[in-house]
């Protein structure tokens, strides 16, 4: 997935752009600032405990030290968001661009093998792409709206 | 050190990496694409021993506020945020209450920063751009040819979601957490 450029189907924008009489940039700019944001949040779940939809690991301290990742409760285990903080949403004007810069000690990227439990290496990116097409999916239909409102009116 | 921006819990000590260049008589707008993507490179590795830090002194129990770190390089810029409406009261467990682990982390990014600064002077006369990578798609897109401001480095995404913690009763979502446990 890391080298794929992914499409999102926004059927309908490109045509109610051809025929605004007037395009108010800045309403268009603030849905899509609001569906990124919407991203974000939906990648960490209920907000309270991340890790739906998108996993969370749990690492065991060896003196002192995090360590390897071992299942949920293991004793002397924490937490760690590391590969959902590595999800990063940059916006300018109605451009923007999501990626995952997460690296391992060996500075590789490796959100694309982060995966669901039972599911595949990628799983978890899928999943990510999934909701990033249903939220832009909305930000196009309120660009639209933003966009014929004139010609409703 | 670089100061919170932020007053309402969240925390913002990104560093304007073009402005100390500056602040030395370095003029930035003149510097070549190839000075500017050597330094995103350096500032890039900085970022990354950062948030191994981070992740190394910040107290984690969901992994919540953890997660919410943005910690990244964007051009001249060295991004360091968390828009957890809490996140600036951080501390550890037994530690003093004013004693906040933010204040650790940005003492680290001036440490890391100063360690990294001659390695910065020096690729202020690079010329060869790199735009391979992660980092050379994302700085494509972060061009400033493109129209508009880069959403950089207290940006619309960042406020929003410090706003949206804020507007949440953290009341109400302690007793989600309690029941999620």
């Amino acid at each position: 997935m890391s080298d794929t450029l992914l499409s999102v189907d926004v059927e309908g924008l490109q045509e109610a752009i051809d025929n605004a009489n007037e395009i108010n940039w800045s309403d268009l700019t603030e849905a899509l600032g609001e569906g990124l944001t919407r991203f974000k949040d939906k990648l960490r779940g209920d907000n309270v405990r991340p890790g739906n939809p998108w996993p969370i690991g749990t690492r065991k301290l060896v003196n002192g030290v995090k360590g390897y990742y071992v299942p949920l409760g293991t004793k002397n285990s924490e937490r760690s968001g590391r590969s959902l903080r590595g999800w990063k949403a940059r916006q300018r004007g109605i451009s923007a661009v999501v990626f995952n810069d997460a690296r391992d000690k060996r500075r590789n990227y490796y959100a694309e093998h982060v995966h669901l439990s039972g599911k595949p290496s990628g799983s978890a990116a899928e999943e990510a792409f999934e909701i990033f097409a249903e939220e832009m999916e909305i930000v196009s239909q309120e660009m639209i709206a933003s966009l014929t409102r004139d010609l409703d009116g | 050190m670089a100061e919170n921006t932020r007053t309402s819990g969240s925390v913002d000590i990104s560093i304007n990496v073009g402005a100390r260049l500056r602040a030395q008589g370095i003029a930035t707008a003149r510097l070549t694409a190839g000075a500017r993507s050597a330094i995103w490179g350096i500032v890039e590795g900085l970022a990354f021993a950062l948030g191994e830090f981070t992740d190394l002194i910040w107290p984690v129990d969901t992994g919540a506020s953890q997660a919410d770190w943005d910690i990244t390089a964007e051009g001249l810029e060295w991004t360091i945020r968390n828009p957890r409406e809490y996140a600036a009261y951080v501390h550890r467990a037994g530690a003093a209450e004013d004693d906040f682990v933010y204040l650790k982390i940005a003492s680290k990014s001036e440490d890391l920063l100063r360690g990294a600064w001659s390695q910065i002077k020096s690729a202020v006369e690079t010329t060869t751009p790199s735009t391979s990578g992660l980092l050379g798609r994302v700085g494509q897109f972060l061009l400033p040819s493109i129209v508009g401001q880069a959403e950089s480095p207290a940006g619309t995404i960042f406020q929003a979601r410090a706003a949206g913690f804020l507007r949440q009763n953290t009341r109400s979502r302690e007793r989600e957490r309690l029941r999620a446990r």
